[in-house]
């Protein structure tokens, strides 16, 4: 059910992404991300809108782990924040990350080489494994457009894609 | 980021080469400033940051303000490349395309362009109005989408490597006066089509105008000034 993607061929580095649906036990998923017992990116599904905009956020994340220059603890709160076009690193994880009460979650992991990865967080996360290609289904693009700024005058030229990857990529030389 | 690798130049300017390629598989345009030898390499590396901020800000700033540009996927300092959408598909440059129009048979090209000089004029008084310079309007760089609905040609503006904010009445006169040369030296008898635009400039831009298109006249006073003497 996982689908891995190569992130830009100099980095040499592969995400997985896994969705899950009917979570029940997101509190302590959380509880669990915050101690440092589980490795990996939780993201709200319905503040994707494309595989693309994580592939962008991941990318440059691990560009900025190669090139010793990470805003945040790690590489997997790094995603997180980088998907936020806020520079307050609280609220984007807060904004982007698994909330207490989410019931369908989207779990990123880096070289997952022979799936022990996503195994061992499957094995935690109570819920269902779901289709990436149903992503769609989660996706709320009211909120999106809420979250990312989005105005009127900005619809009407270009992809909502390109507007929400355009801010991820130059969050930190901007202020929106 | 390995960028002769599954990439093709497309242009060699006086700044960057720009590469087509794929980025995170999609169709991706690549701008890659080179060193200037002749610079301080210190100076030559703050001077190119700089320049890519100011471009990759400005993108995405218009894109805000309703102005088609292209997103943009990644900027990277450390190899000076900007990674942006490619919106070449069913796309051609003004330039291209008005040399189309007017060696057509069309016998009233005027008419034919003037949307799309009107459009202009308004995505310009836009960018002024948000105190956005962009430093290098010319034909070449502005991209017309061959829509489906021909009434309203879709004008993309790219190239925002001279671009600054915070530009002056003055600034904004220049801006309007270089395209005006690069406008009428590369498409000739043009010169009725261009006052479209800047009657359009004048309309969106509102309060304010007259003192950008003051300067323009100050300008080209300058300019004309300079022929004479030079
Ligand atoms: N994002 C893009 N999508 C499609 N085509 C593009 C894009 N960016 C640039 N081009 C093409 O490449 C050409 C040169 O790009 P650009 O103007 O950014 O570079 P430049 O080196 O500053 O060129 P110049 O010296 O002519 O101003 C454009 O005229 C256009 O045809
Ligand atoms: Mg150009």
């Amino acid at each position: 059910m996982s689908v891995t993607l190569e992130l830009d061929k100099s980095l040499k580095v592969k995400i997985t992404l896994t969705l899950f649906s009917d979570v029940t036990n997101s509190k302590e998923l959380r509880q669990k991300l915050v101690e440092g017992s589980l490795q990996c990116s939780i993201i709200k599904p319905s503040l994707v809108l494309d595989t693309f905009q994580l592939l962008v956020a991941a990318n440059k994340a691990v560009l900025s782990q190669q090139q010793g220059t990470l805003k945040t603890k790690g590489i997997y709160s790094e995603i997180l924040y980088n998907l936020s076009p806020s520079k307050n690193i609280t609220e984007s994880l807060k904004t982007f990350g698994i909330g207490e009460n989410d019931t369908s979650i989207l779990v990123l992991v880096l070289n997952d080489i022979d799936g022990t990865k996503v195994n061992s967080i499957s094995s935690v996360v109570k819920g269902k494994l779901a289709s990436l290609d149903t992503l769609n289904m989660h996706t709320n693009e009211q909120e999106i457009k809420k979250v990312y700024k989005i105005k009127e005058a900005e619809q009407n030229c270009g992809s909502l894609l390109g507007s929400l990857v355009s801010r991820i990529a130059v969050k930190e030389i901007i202020s929106i | 980021m390995d960028i002769a690798d599954n990439k093709q130049l497309v242009k060699q300017g006086a700044e960057a080469k720009i590469f087509k390629g794929s980025f995170l598989r999609k169709p991706a345009m690549f701008k890659e400033r080179f060193r200037k030898t002749y610079r301080h390499p210190i100076l030559d590396e703050s001077i190119t940051k700089e320049r890519m901020k100011a471009e990759a800000r400005s993108l995405v700033r218009c894109r805000m303000l309703g102005i088609h540009t292209p997103a943009v996927y990644s900027i990277d300092f450390s190899t000076r490349v900007i990674i942006m959408e490619d919106v070449s598909e069913d796309t051609q440059t003004m330039r291209m395309y008005i040399d189309n129009v007017q060696n057509s048979n069309k016998n009233d090209v005027l008419k034919e362009l003037k949307p799309l000089m009107e459009r202009v004029g308004q995505i310009i008084a836009t960018l002024h109005k948000n105190s956005i310079v962009h430093g290098d309007l010319t034909t070449s760089n502005m991209l017309v989408k061959l829509g489906r609905d021909r009434s309203t040609p879709e004008v993309i503006i790219i190239d925002f490597g001279l671009s600054y904010v915070d530009g002056s009445a003055e600034d904004k006169g220049v801006d309007l006066y270089v395209l005006e040369r690069a406008f009428l030296s590369t498409h000739p008898n043009t010169e009725e089509l261009f006052k479209t635009l800047l009657q359009s400039y004048r309309r969106n831009y509102g309060k304010g105008s007259s003192e950008v298109l003051n300067k323009l006249e100050e300008v080209r006073m300058r300019g004309r000034k300079r022929t004479m003497v030079g």
